[in-house]
Parts: C-alpha cells; sequence; structure tokens
C-alpha cells in the first residue's frame, strides 16, 4: 500500500463519517455543553449525539450531574482511531503514536503491541505544566489607520505563537480593522511591524477569525465564556477544557480600567475578571497567560481573582504606552514598544525552548518601553520561573514517534493531575472542588469506558475494511 | 416682591389684627395660631433688610455699571501677553503631521517651473479668459483627470464680467470618493498680478498625485477667475445651488462632481521669484474661521520643511528681546487679525468654503518679511504641500477635534475662546446692565435708604414707613420710546436698501467722499435730530417727567441699551473682533448719552455718538489709515453684502445704526 491508497481511504472515512456529522448539528438545537441551563439532553428517545450512543450518554448522567463539556468531542477521537489504525497498518513497523489530547489515544497506545511501563517517560513526555493543549485570543481593538501600529502588534504575536506551534486552529485573531486595504495604505495588501519592512504580517496563511465589526466586547466576551449563538462556527469558538494553557494579548487604545473596542464601547477590567471566572468555573481553562499592550494596562488585570493566571502589561496604572517608531513610508507607527521588546525575545525562541516567563519578563528594560511594565503573579502559584515561554507562546508537541509503546496506570496519572491543578484554599472552593471533578478529562475515564468506545472502534474497523475491499473491487 | 409684602402689612394696619393675621396665614401656611409680636417682628425685620440690601445693590449697580466696560478694556489689553496663548497642538490623532516621507522632487519642482514660466508668458491672461480656461483644461485631461470649465456671468455695477473655473477632480485610486479635498489657486492675485506659481504648483500637483495609490480622497485642482466671486460661483454650482436670472452672478452647473469636500488649500505664489516665508490666511466670510487643527497641520507642515511662516505678513521670532518687544509684536499681529476679521469680507478665495462647512485656509507667498534670513525653495513649498495634503488625506471624518473659536498672535499659538470672551462679553454686559438701572431709574422715586419699620409695642401693628407709597411709583411712558425705536430701525432699513445704490453711485459719479459723508450727516442728522422729535411730539407729548410719569428717555435708554447689549453680546459668539470694535466706541457713547443742559456736557455726548457711529468710524479710519483705506472699506462691506451675503452691512444698518440714531435722539430728548 502506498500513500495515495491511504489517502484515499482517509477521503473515503471522512465521507463516510460526513453524515454523522450532520446529524450530529442538527440534533443540537440548544447546544447543553455550551448552552447554560446546564440541562442533560437525555430523555429516553434522543441518543447522545455526540458519541452516537445512548449507553455513553448514561454513563454520563449517572456519573456527573452536570454535562461533560468535553463530551461532543468523543466523536472526533474515532477519527483519529480510524486514522491511526490506518497508520498503524501502513506503517511496516508497529509504533505507537501517543497524543495527549485526545483520550483515545491513550487507550490506543495501551492497546500497543508491546506495553512497557516507564511512567517516568510519560511524566516527562507530557507537558510539566499539567497541560495539553494551548490557545491563544490575540485581540487587536483599534480602528482606523493611524492605529496600524496595533494591528501589526496583534499579528506580530499570531505570526509568533504560530511559529511556535499552536496551529490556526487554536488561534482566535481579532482584528478591527483591515489597515492593510485601507486606500492610505502606501503598500498595497500588506502589513509591516517594522520601517524595514521584512516580514509582511498578511502576506500569507492568516486566519482573522473575527474582523471588523465582529470585534464587540460582547464578541469577546462570549468567546472567553463560550456563550455562543448555536450558529457560530467552530472556528470562532474557543474549544477549550481544563488542560488549556491560553494566551489572551489585548492591545489597542485604554485607561484606567477600560479597553476601547472600535471607538464605541470598551471593556472594563471587571468585566475581564469575571469572564475569566466563568472559564475557570466552567473548566475552560489550565492556565491563562494575560498580557495587554495599552495605556495604563496593569488596570486591566487589577481586577481578575481566579486562579492560575499570570498577567503581564506593558505599563503601570497612570503611564501611557507608547509606540516603537515611524516607517515614514508607510507615514504611521507600526509597533508599539512593549510588543516590540517582547517579539525581540519571542523571535529567537524554538519550539523546544526550555526559556521561563521570568526570563522574559527579566528582559524588560524600563528605559527602552518608556513605561514601567507590570506584572502579575500572585494567582499564578506555579511562579513564572517554572513556567515556560513556549508554555503559552508554544504548543504542545504531543506526537513523539517511539519505538516501543508504553503502559500507563491509570491511577498514577489522575493523582499527578490532581495534585497539580490548583485551587484556591478559600470557602467554598472544597465544596465545588468535591461537585466538580478536577479532570474529567484524563486517561482514566477513557479506561474506564472502554467497553463503550471498543464497541463503535470494533464497528469502525470492520467498515474500514469493508470500505478497502470496496475500493479494491472498484479499483 | 417687597412691595407687595409691605401692601400686606399695611392692608393688616389698616384692616385690623385678625385679617392681617389671616394674610399671613396664607403666606406662611405652616403657622396655624396668629403670629406672637416677637415673630412678627423678625418677620418684618426680614422684609426691611431685604429692602436695604436691594437698595445698597441697585446704588452700587447703578453707579459703577461701566466698571465692567473697564474690565473689559484691561483684560484686552493682557491679550497679547504670553501667558494667554496656547502653543498650537494637533488635537486630531489622525493627522499626524510630517510624519510622512515626501516624494515631492525635482521632476515635480520642474514641472511648477516650467508651467509657471508658460503662464507668464501667456501674456495678459485676464482679458482672455477661454484661452487660459481651455489650456488649463488640456494640461488636466493630459494627465488623465476629468476635467472641465465653468463658464459664469458677473454683474459688477456697470459692466458684465464672464469668468471662468478649470477644474479638475482626481479621482481616488483605492478610497470610495465620498470625501474630497480641495487645492485652489487663483488666476490673478488681489492685486492684479497673475498668481503664476499658485496656479503652477496646482498644476504639478494635479500630476504629482497620479503618481501615488496611497490617496483616500479625491482631490479636485481648481483654478478660478475672477476671484474670489469665481470660487463663490463654483461652489455654489458643486452643493447643488442654481443660479436664478436676477442674481447677480450667473453660472453654468458643473458636469463633473467628487466627493463631499471636506477641506480646501488655496494657493498664492505671485511667481516673482524668492519668497522669503509662506504666509497663512485664516479668517473667512463673516469672521468664521477653520478648524484650528487645519491650521496648524499646514503651519506644522510648512515648518518641518523649514519654512518661516507668518501670519498677517509678519513672522514671529523665537525670542524676543525683552517682554515688551513680545507685547507689542504680538499686540499689532492680534489688532490685524481683529480688523481683517471684524470686516468679515472675503480677503482670498478660502473666505467663501465656510459657509458649506469646509475647513480652507489660503497660504501664499511673502516676500522681504522682517525676521527672515533665507530664500526658501520651490522644493520645500512643494514638499509642505505634499506633507500637508498627507496628513489632510489620513483624515476619516471632519475636522472636530479642535476649536473654530481663536485669536492667533503668532502663527504657532492661539488664544483659545475661553481666554478671550470674557473681556468680549464684558464690554457689552456694561450695557445690559446700564438697561436695568434706566429701568430701576425710571419707577422708583427712592433716593434714600428705606426707613425702618416700627412695631408699635404690644400691638401686632407696625408703623407705616413714610417712603412706602403708591405715589412713589412713576408710570413707565412706553409709547414714545416704542415709537422711536421703530422709526430708527425703520431709518436704518432705508440706508440698508440705499447702500447698494449709494455705492454704485459712488462708483459710476466719481462722488467726493465728503460729500458723500456730508449728505449722510445731513440726512441722518434731520431724520434723528428733527423728525422724529417732531414726530414725538405730535404723537405723544415731549416725553418730559412729571409727577406720575418718568421721562421718556430713560425708557428709551433702557430699551435701546438691552437692545445694543444684546446684540453685541451675540455677535461677539460669532465675531467676537467685531462685537469688540463696535462696542469700545458704542458703549461709553451709549453710557453717556443723556438730555442736558449743560452745554459742555451737550457737545460731549453729541461728540461721542457721531464717532461711535458707521460714519464716525469710517471718519476715524480714513484719518488713521488715510481715505482710501476707509473708502475701500466702505466699499468692501457693500459689496461683501451684495455679492458674498457678509451681514457687516445689515447688522450696521439694522441694529448697530439704528441703536446709534436712539443715542442721538436721547441726547435731543426732554429731561
Amino acid at each position: 500500500m502506498d500513500d495515495a491508497i491511504a489517502l484515499s481511504a482517509m477521503a473515503f472515512i471522512e465521507e463516510a463519517l460526513e453524515p454523522l456529522y450532520v446529524a450530529h448539528r442538527a440534533q443540537l438545537p440548544s447546544d447543553p455543553v455550551y448552552g447554560w441551563e446546564g440541562e442533560p439532553s437525555g430523555s429516553a428517545e434522543s441518543f447522545c449525539t455526540r458519541c452516537g450512543s445512548t449507553a455513553a450518554l448514561e454513563i454520563h448522567s449517572r456519573k456527573t450531574p452536570r454535562i461533560d463539556p468535553m463530551a461532543h468531542r468523543r466523536s472526533i477521537p474515532y477519527i483519529f482511531a480510524f486514522l491511526s489504525a490506518l497508520c498503524a497498518l501502513t506503517h511496516t513497523q508497529a509504533t505507537s503514536s501517543i497524543t495527549s489530547d485526545a483520550p483515545t489515544n491513550l487507550s490506543l497506545a495501551l492497546w500497543s503491541p508491546q506495553p512497557d511501563i516507564n511512567e517516568a517517560a510519560i511524566e516527562g513526555f507530557f507537558a510539566s505544566s499539567g497541560h495539553t493543549n494551548n490557545w491563544a485570543v490575540l485581540v487587536c481593538t483599534s480602528r482606523f489607520w493611524f492605529n496600524y501600529r496595533h494591528i501589526a502588534n496583534t499579528l506580530s504575536i499570531y505570526h509568533t505563537v504560530k511559529r511556535l506551534g499552536i496551529p490556526d486552529s487554536n488561534i482566535i485573531l481579532m482584528l478591527s480593522d483591515d489597515v492593510a486595504c485601507n486606500p492610505r495604505n502606501h503598500f498595497p495588501a500588506t502589513i509591516y511591524n517594522n520601517a524595514g519592512r521584512f516580514i509582511d504580517l498578511y502576506g500569507r496563511n492568516v486566519e482573522v477569525d473575527y474582523r471588523g465589526y465582529e470585534v464587540t466586547v460582547e464578541n469577546f466576551i462570549r468567546l472567553l465564556t463560550g456563550r455562543h449563538d448555536p450558529d457560530v462556527p467552530r472556528s470562532k469558538r474557543l474549544l477549550t477544557d481544563d488542560r488549556s494553557n491560553v494566551l489572551v494579548y489585548m492591545t489597542g487604545h485604554g485607561g484606567d480600567e477600560f479597553l476601547k473596542f472600535q471607538d464605541a464601547e470598551e471593556i472594563g477590567s471587571h468585566d475581564i475578571a469575571d469572564a475569566f471566572a466563568q472559564m475557570y468555573e466552567k473548566n475552560r481553562y489550565h492556565e491563562i497567560f494575560f498580557m495587554i499592550d495599552t495605556c495604563q494596562a496593569a488596570s486591566m488585570y487589577k481586577r481578575i481573582y481566579s486562579p492560575n493566571i499570570l498577567a503581564a502589561a506593558s505599563a503601570e496604572v497612570g503611564q501611557n504606552s507608547y509606540s516603537h517608531h515611524v516607517d515614514p513610508d508607510i507615514g504611521v507607527a507600526v509597533i508599539d514598544r512593549f510588543t516590540y521588546y517582547n517579539l525581540e525575545t519571542l523571535e529567537k525562541l524554538k519550539g523546544e525552548d526550555k526559556s521561563t516567563l521570568q526570563q522574559l519578563f527579566s528582559t524588560y528594560n524600563t528605559q527602552a518601553i518608556a513605561s514601567t511594565p507590570g506584572i502579575r503573579t500572585d494567582l499564578y502559584p506555579r511562579r513564572p520561573e517554572n513556567a515556560l515561554v513556549t508554555d503559552f507562546f508554544g504548543g504542545v508537541q504531543n506526537v513523539q514517534l517511539t519505538t516501543a509503546g508504553y503502559k500507563l496506570k491509570s491511577g498514577n496519572l489522575q493523582s499527578q493531575t490532581l495534585t497539580k491543578q490548583h485551587h484556591p484554599s478559600k470557602s467554598g472552593s472544597a465544596k465545588r472542588k468535591s461537585m466538580v471533578p478536577p479532570s474529567r478529562n484524563n486517561a482514566l475515564q477513557v479506561h474506564s469506558e472502554r467497553g463503550a468506545v471498543s464497541l463503535p472502534f470494533v464497528l469502525g474497523l470492520m467498515g474500514f475494511m469493508a470500505g478497502v475491499w470496496f475500493l479494491s473491487r472498484v479499483i | 416682591m417687597t412691595h407687595s409684602t409691605w401692601s400686606q402689612l399695611s392692608s393688616q394696619a389698616r384692616g385690623g389684627p385678625a385679617k392681617g393675621t389671616e394674610m399671613l396665614r396664607f403666606k406662611r401656611s405652616a403657622t396655624a395660631a396668629a403670629p406672637s409680636p416677637p415673630k412678627l417682628a423678625k418677620e418684618l425685620r426680614r422684609i426691611h433688610f431685604r429692602r436695604v440690601v436691594g437698595y445698597y445693590l441697585q446704588k452700587v449697580i447703578s453707579s459703577s455699571s461701566w466698571i465692567f466696560y473697564v474690565v473689559g478694556l484691561l483684560w484686552l489689553l493682557l491679550l497679547p501677553r504670553d501667558e494667554f496663548h496656547h502653543v498650537a497642538k494637533v488635537d486630531e490623532n489622525a493627522l499626524l503631521p510630517g510624519q510622512t516621507s515626501k516624494y515631492f522632487g525635482d521632476l515635480d519642482l520642474w514641472v511648477a517651473t516650467s508651467y509657471r514660466d508658460q503662464i507668464r508668458t501667456m501674456g495678459d491672461p485676464s482679458k482672455n479668459v477661454s484661452g487660459h480656461a481651455e489650456f488649463l483644461e488640456q494640461e488636466f485631461r493630459s494627465f488623465g483627470l476629468d476635467a472641465s470649465t465653468q463658464n459664469f456671468l458677473h454683474a459688477r455695477h456697470d459692466e458684465i464680467v464672464s469668468g471662468a473655473n478649470s477644474y479638475a477632480v482626481f479621482r481616488a485610486p483605492r478610497g470610495d470618493g465620498t470625501e474630497a479635498i480641495v487645492i485652489s489657486a487663483p488666476w490673478l492675485l488681489e492685486n492684479g498680478a497673475v498668481n503664476a506659481e499658485g496656479v503652477s504648483y496646482v498644476l504639478a500637483f494635479a500630476k504629482f498625485v497620479t503618481r501615488f495609490s496611497h490617496w483616500a480622497k479625491d482631490f479636485i485642482f481648481l483654478v478660478t477667475h475672477p476671484s474670489p466671486i469665481g470660487t463663490q460661483a463654483w461652489l455654489e454650482a458643486y452643493h447643488g445651488v442654481q443660479s436664478d436670472l436676477s442674481s447677480w452672478l450667473q453660472y453654468d452647473p458643473l458636469d463633473r462632481h467628487g466627493g463631499v469636500i471636506h477641506e480646501a488649500i488655496n494657493l498664492e505664489f505671485d511667481g516673482n521669484g524668492a519668497y522669503s516665508a509662506v504666509g497663512i490666511l485664516v479668517d473667512g466670510l463673516n469672521g468664521l474661521l477653520p478648524n484650528a487643527d487645519l491650521v496648524t497641520t499646514v503651519v506644522r507642515c510648512a515648518q518641518y520643511e523649514g519654512l518661516p511662516v507668518g501670519i498677517h505678513n509678519v513672522v514671529s521670532p523665537n525670542k524676543f528681546d525683552d517682554n515688551w518687544s513680545s507685547y507689542f509684536h504680538k499686540a499689532d499681529i492680534i489688532l490685524e487679525y481683529m480688523k481683517s476679521q471684524a470686516l468679515g469680507v472675503p480677503t482670498a478665495s478660502h473666505a467663501l468654503y465656510a459657509r458649506y462647512h469646509i475647513e480652507a485656509m489660503t497660504v501664499r507667498g511673502l516676500h522681504d518679511v522682517k525676521g527672515t534670513q533665507y530664500p526658501i525653495t520651490g522644493h520645500q513649498i512643494g514638499r509642505a504641500i505634499e506633507s500637508a495634503l498627507r496628513s489632510l488625506n489620513n483624515l476619516l471624518e471632519r475636522l472636530h477635534h479642535a476649536y473654530w473659536f481663536y485669536i492667533m498672535p503668532t502663527a504657532q499659538s492661539f488664544i483659545p475662546l475661553s481666554v478671550y470672551i470674557p473681556p468680549v462679553i464684558l464690554l457689552s454686559v456694561t450695557l445690559v446692565i446700564e438697561s436695568l438701572v434706566m429701568w430701576w431709574a425710571s419707577g422708583d422715586l427712592h433716593q434714600s435708604p428705606p426707613a425702618r419699620p416700627n412695631l408699635i409695642e404690644g400691638t401686632e401693628v407696625a408703623n407705616h414707613p413714610a417712603d412706602i407709597s403708591a405715589f412713589n411709583i412713576r408710570i413707565r411712558p412706553l409709547f414714545l420710546p416704542v415709537v422711536t425705536l421703530v422709526l430708527c430701525h425703520a431709518a436704518g432699513a432705508i440706508a440698508f436698501y440705499l447702500a447698494p445704490t449709494v455705492r454704485f453711485m459712488a462708483l459710476i459719479g466719481e462722488v467726493n467722499p465728503f460729500n458723500m459723508a456730508a449728505a449722510v450727516v445731513v440726512v441722518t442728522a434731520t431724520i434723528y435730530s428733527f423728525m422724529i422729535p417732531t414726530l414725538q411730539r405730535m404723537m405723544e407729548g415731549s416725553g418730559a417727567s412729571t409727577r406720575t410719569t418718568a421721562p421718556a428717555w430713560l425708557i428709551l435708554k433702557c430699551l435701546g441699551c438691552a437692545e445694543l447689549g444684546a446684540a453685541l453680546i451675540a455677535l461677539s459668539t460669532l465675531n467676537p473682533s467685531l462685537s469688540v470694535f463696535l462696542a469700545i466706541p458704542s458703549v461709553p457713547a451709549f453710557l453717556l448719552a443723556r438730555p442736558t443742559e449743560s452745554h459742555y456736557r451737550f457737545l460731549l455726548n453729541v461728540a461721542a455718538v457721531t464717532l461711535a457711529s458707521p460714519l464716525g468710524l469710517l471718519g476715524i479710519m480714513s484719518l488713521w489709515e488715510g481715505l482710501d483705506v476707509a473708502q475701500g472699506v466702505a466699499g468692501k462691506v457693500v459689496d461683501g453684502w451684495t455679492l458674498y451675503g457678509a451681514w457687516l452691512l445689515p447688522f450696521i444698518c439694522y441694529v448697530y445704526w439704528p441703536m446709534n440714531m436712539v443715542a442721538n435722539v436721547i441726547i435731543g430728548m426732554e429731561q
């Protein structure tokens, strides 16, 4: 079998699965995962559209009174399973790929022919911060030609995180104006962040998720909290889970405890704090790095009260944040100082870089930035000394080829994650802890649901084999 | 109010305690029982206190209303001091003056200079209207622009002048074409010279802008001739106005249009070679000013290119020898600025744009300016203009961040509205207060502080103060003053309708200005010194005071002061300079005006009022600046109204002159 066959087989599987997706969408009048009511839609006749099986729903309903936010993702793993199986078949040497963000892949690991126990290796393989996926929310809130630099700031960070491994699907890019196509742009259809015009930030492969007048306070808060209209496409949603490290980068014109959106409205520091709190309640993040480049930026993180959030701001309260330099041919300032000096560090990093955030913060030069950057660590018990820059700016490299498979001992993994998840020792937090399992989306759960998983898997395998047979007949 | 309270009390005294109690209870419903004597005494004391305060307040105000005038004058004299000036900043973030690279290079300058030479050699172009228009249209077309010519006819006194405006529209290459910037130049300057370099810059820029795609707004290149009436015709046609057959101005509709015009820059460079500075002209029709951001942007862009910028042909040095030289330097400029604004007639083509909410200013080349050392080059001028256009191109909306009300002591600084408006209003507020004083004086005969009321011991009855009496209140005669006001206004209206005719006769008949002035004096004197008083006597009697009636002149002065004061205060927000120049002579004249038996006082009053009359002001001007200037100003004021709608003439004829006649009548009235 060569690649062509493999590809056609994959295409076939995708086609075969498409009706399932359609059904999945169609039967979601009110999205119970993201809807507020939290009412399990487990009435007798409706089967769980996410897992495609009634059994799974029963398991969920019995296990937790609340709906599992990750439930709908279980349909994805099957595709992964098929594809993995395909890969396994196409490779002469039996290798096991371990992906950490799709639980079924763990089962695949368990399924691998040469089980071996090497917990230290697995532990080292999973990100030491305890996260399994990375997301970035990059927001430029300013309109107008003379705010060119804000768009350049945001796009610079976009290119950095993309280079460091966060895929476009995990980056929500919000640009409130299109300066590239502004008639005043001396270099049409380009955006540069330097007077040298080394990189065209708008050149190719830029996926803007929210643009123009879509960039509103409402949309931003909906994005963070996940309270979307059912019609909002998945590419515009922040599909994070409690293992997600989220980079939230904002830039625009702000003041004491507000950031202006679009010249029409503003977001307050309380709004951001409450949105993060809702994210925490809904297990939508593991850790957040909140970075903001605006005047009096430090005021914007002042009100945040949810745990595991690290914040960096370009200027203290009462200080202005300044632009770095003007490109005289474009005629406007092209980048802000804080972002410029961050990029100076970030652009030298590679994907596996072990620099910590503390090292990044120590590069901040108050003289050069012309304002005092503010850093807030009190909500972040892991300390910036222990957090890697790539924990937020990079993606989890979760594919590694090994010669032998690993056997996981589920109990160890869970206890480990439990100790890593930080909860503030406030009154009431203990209760919340007991109500909400700290990590519902780990290997253990998958392990326990093996029966529910294996049936469709076997069916799928049969279907796949039937497909291969069918293809061989056709060809 | 005090009066009615007292009548209550006196009726209480007359009608007995029971009724009085009832009335007091009505007044202060909280007290159910009859007030005890101490309470009544307290009430009496309160009323008495209020009367005393009112009396002294009246007295102080009556005797010192002139204080406001003096304070206003002193404050005006302080305005040239640096402490009152704000260094101009650009308030609109989008403008970013001078941040861009300038691309205006040798080739563009060569285009400009070759056009300049060509225009110079076109002979006497003022006679050959269609020739130059054809040439310009052809050149515009050669750059690929939408070019056209608008013809118009202008009836001027004795002849009909035909004119032609050539214009071209450059469409924004990637813009939406909703907004436009005008770059204009008159073909001939005010002094009759050909605006060779101004027009050549317009042509050079028409060619220059086609090289770039970064323009977000349409550019309209406009060469008007004759100017500024050509600008008027073009602007009216651009905004969809059709000329009606009876008007002074007949013009064709435009067959090319661009977006909504937001800003306009008018270029006047006579092409006589070395300029030593560029000058800016900002004040428009009726003294309307462009947004300060436009002025600041153009000045900044010029200064970044190393051009000295002057206002009213003066370039201010950065440093002065001492405070006094700085003071007099700036006082001179402010005076020139205010004179120009007060007249409100168009000084150049930019003046007419303000009516359409277009921010416009003129940039002109200045020769032999004191304080400049080096001649400036065409490069600098071209780059400064380009830089300003790039800034205006950055705008996303109309200029609205900076103010429209300012006085410029130098090209780089402003006196904002908040600083200069108090003295302007203080000058005229004197008249409003004087009007109040006259009203008090005509109604009340109290000339002594109010007597203290005494409660009769053991009773609830107070002594009736002698000064409280129905006979102390005089009747205010209103008919005679109102008739006088109406007659004076009617006389002003007649003057207004005669003004264009008089102007025509003065132009055609070569009338000696002294004869003209004498005629006007005789006519007005007849009106206000003879006819009106005679009419007054026929209709209403002499207007003298009697025991029960106040003299009519008090009421007339009261009404006149109120009207003139209100008019000047209203004017101060529209054209502060005019308000100042009218208030300074007329306020003292009005304060002094009263019938008197002293001959000296009478002569003083008449002199003050005559000096404050429009004719007197013209006389002062002819003494100060020469007869020609005064004649020219009078002609400009009349033309400003008939051609452009400048409302200095109507204001003078409908408000200011009638009020001056009223002051004259007051002097001649019975005491």
